[in-house]
């Protein structure tokens, strides 16, 4: 896994996807052609209805692209199965999204270890990562919680824990800063940031807020499906090799 | 991932919707109860008809009769063939005649049997008050309930009255060349039985032997083994005699109450289709809430069998929880009224039957039933859970 090598961890190739309204197509990628190198901190920008969040769900395996293909370190995600898709997105992604999603009937520390059980890790074991991860965030006194009973700051860290807790290669977040104050969004940003500094995660950002740009490698400018230009703000050529093979093996206060 | 995962998961989602679980199990287990409560009903109902009618015992009796024919005879001769059959250990004959019977002033008209202890005990005869005849060379008589009342004897003084019979010998039962006859006797009452139908006597069979008659009425033949009735039976039938017995009856009873059964268990299947359909609604709605959270779960990179098993097992959940409640009441509310009638039948002075009946194989068969109908009930909204399509179900509000 020498990244010296160039192998993008995330490659994009003349993608397209056309959606059926009524009786028109209508084509919301273009043909994107983009490679996302590994430790990168990738941000898209664009107006809304530019076709950030379909490129996002496209490349994540859950929007099958009408041409074009998605590979990850060289591995086409679209020519698997449904289910073989559903495998990558438990082992690869850890996903953030604009507004928290939950399992209503679990507490806070069975969503944060929900993707572990996903993926057959018993339960007690899955737990105890979970409660070690709550604890980096210090977040730990929440565990008991009802995810809902947490402020929108607090709910935000909370996904990035589930989202971390299965060791991604890759962190996809869709706007997360989207419903917080400033306060929390910028403590939410600086917990992305030290997750791709420090654990040298790759990091996809969707956001509209241009401030953000300072966080970023990379910065992706798309209008009306297809990328306008992509400024890249630092060259990153990392070795993997140097970095921990488990993002949760950092000490406690690292990462916040 | 793991099944107990799956399982704990369907609990937590029950178990944070406890009103409508406890709802919709209700249902379920209300009418579980009431098939259960139905057929234990049913069966206690068959259990005791044919309990009343007879034990094991009578079900190796045969009875002989010559039905119509003008041929046939049943004399001593055709009674030692019987006992030579290799199966039969007993044969006995009886004769009956029209007869009339006076006691006092009082006369009735009613029917004279002539048979001895052998023939009442494979009858198995119920006395209800006296004995059998204990000596056969005194002339004693048995006679039924409806009898001591037409002839105004009262429950006190019944025993040891003497009545006079008048019999009428029909000439089939006598020697071909004879010609009908009547007879008159006098009998001391020596046992009573419970009988209320129509009046009639049993007098030991040597009266009518005394008196000229040569062939018998009818005959009852006994196997030692159950299992050779059935082909005493047919070489009975081909020596040209009609043969019935007790377990015509009690195969009759069965098939009624086959059909009786059938149509209990009808009654109870539409409570549990009611209850399904409670269940199915139940299971859509939480389907439909859950619509965002699944199309969440797929995102996360869950499966789709998981999502299929998770929905399932809820169901199933439900369902067990429900049968289990509904059997224990079904099967209580049986014990609880056998109880309440025992009490009420040993307060009365009656005889108490168990009226519901359930043997544990059938609770088994319907805890297994109502498992797998709540599995059938749970299969749609499973497979419409898991072929959700994560991004729709994300944007879905």
């Amino acid at each position: 896994m020498n990244a010296s090598s160039g192998l993008p961890i995330i490659g994009v190739s003349d993608l397209r996807k056309n959606f059926q309204v009524g009786k028109n197509q209508v084509e919301v990628l273009k043909g994107i052609d983009l490679r996302i190198l590994p430790g990168e901190f990738v941000i898209l920008f664009g107006h809304s209805g530019c076709g950030k969040s379909t490129l996002l769900n496209t490349i994540i395996g859950l929007e099958k692209p009408t041409s074009g293909d998605i590979a990850l370190r060289g591995r086409s995600i679209y020519n698997m199965n449904e289910d073989a898709r559903a495998k990558v997105r438990q082992d690869r992604f850890g996903m953030v999204h604009q507004q928290s999603n939950w399992i209503k009937s679990l507490n806070v520390v069975e969503n944060v270890a929900y993707p572990l059980m996903i993926s057959g890790y018993n339960r007690r074991d899955a737990i105890k990562r979970a409660e070690h991860t709550l604890e980096l965030f210090k977040l730990a006194e929440y565990a008991k919680y009802t995810p809902t009973e947490l402020s929108g700051g607090q709910q935000q860290k909370v996904s990035i824990c589930r989202a971390i807790i299965n060791n991604p290669w890759i962190i996809v977040a869709d706007e997360p800063t989207g419903n917080l104050d400033t306060v929390s969004a910028d403590e939410v940003m600086n917990i992305f940031k030290s997750i791709n500094e420090k654990a040298q995660r790759t990091i996809l950002m969707v956001s509209h807020n241009p401030d953000y740009e300072r966080f970023a490698t990379k910065v992706v400018y798309m209008k009306d499906g297809l990328i306008d230009k992509i400024i890249n703000r630092k060259i990153v050529n990392i070795d993997e090799d140097q970095y921990p093979s488990d993002l949760l093996a950092m000490a406690k206060g690292d990462l916040i | 991932m793991r099944f107990s995962y799956l399982l704990y998961l369907a609990y937590r989602n029950l178990f944070s919707h406890k009103m409508r679980t406890v709802l919709t199990a209700s249902g379920v287990g209300i009418s579980v109860a009431f098939v259960v409560f139905l057929i234990s009903f049913g069966l206690g109902l068959q259990r005791v008809s044919t309990d009343q009618i007879t034990n094991l015992d009578a079900l190796q009796v045969l009875d002989v009769s010559i039905a119509k024919s003008k041929l046939l005879f049943i004399n001593d001769e055709t009674m030692n063939k019987f006992t030579k059959l290799g199966n039969v250990s007993e044969a006995y004959p009886q004769v009956s005649s029209a007869a009339k019977i006076s006691y006092n002033q009082s006369s009735i008209d009613g029917v004279v049997y002539g048979k001895d202890n052998n023939y009442l005990r494979l009858e198995d005869m119920k006395l209800y008050s006296g004995q059998k005849y204990e000596d056969i060379s005194v002339d004693q008589a048995i006679i039924n309930a409806a009898t001591q009342k037409q002839l105004s004897l009262s429950d006190n003084d019944v025993l040891n009255k003497e009545i006079t019979v008048d019999v009428v010998v029909r000439s089939e039962l006598l020697n071909k060349d004879e010609k009908a006859k009547t007879f008159s006797k006098k009998f001391k009452i020596v046992g009573v039985i419970s009988d209320k139908s129509a009046p009639f006597i049993y007098v030991p069979l040597h009266i009518f032997t005394d008196n000229g008659v040569v062939n018998y009425s009818n005959a009852k033949i006994r196997m030692d083994n159950k299992n050779d009735v059935n082909q005493a039976r047919l070489q009975v039938e081909n020596m040209g005699f009609k043969v019935s017995s007790i377990k015509e009856t009690i195969d009759q009873i069965n098939q009624f109450f086959n059909i009786f059964q059938v149509i209990l268990i009808s009654f109870g299947g539409i409570a549990i289709v009611v209850a399904c359909l409670g269940m199915f609604n139940t299971l859509t709605i939480s389907l439909i809430e859950k619509t965002r959270e699944v199309g969440f779960m797929k995102a996360l990179g869950t499966m789709r069998h998981d999502i299929y098993w998770l929905f399932t097992l809820e169901s199933v959940l439900i369902g067990a929880f429900g049968s289990i409640v509904g059997v224990t009441l079904g099967v209580m509310t049986g014990v609880l009224l056998n109880y309440g009638i025992f009490a009420l039948a040993s307060t009365s002075g009656n005889q108490s039957v168990e009226l519901f009946y359930i043997p544990i194989p059938l609770v088994l068969m319907i805890l297994a039933a109502s498992l797998f109908v709540s599995l059938l009930t749970g299969i749609y909204p499973a497979r419409r859970a898991a072929r959700i399509s994560p991004l729709d179900a994300m944007r879905y509000e």
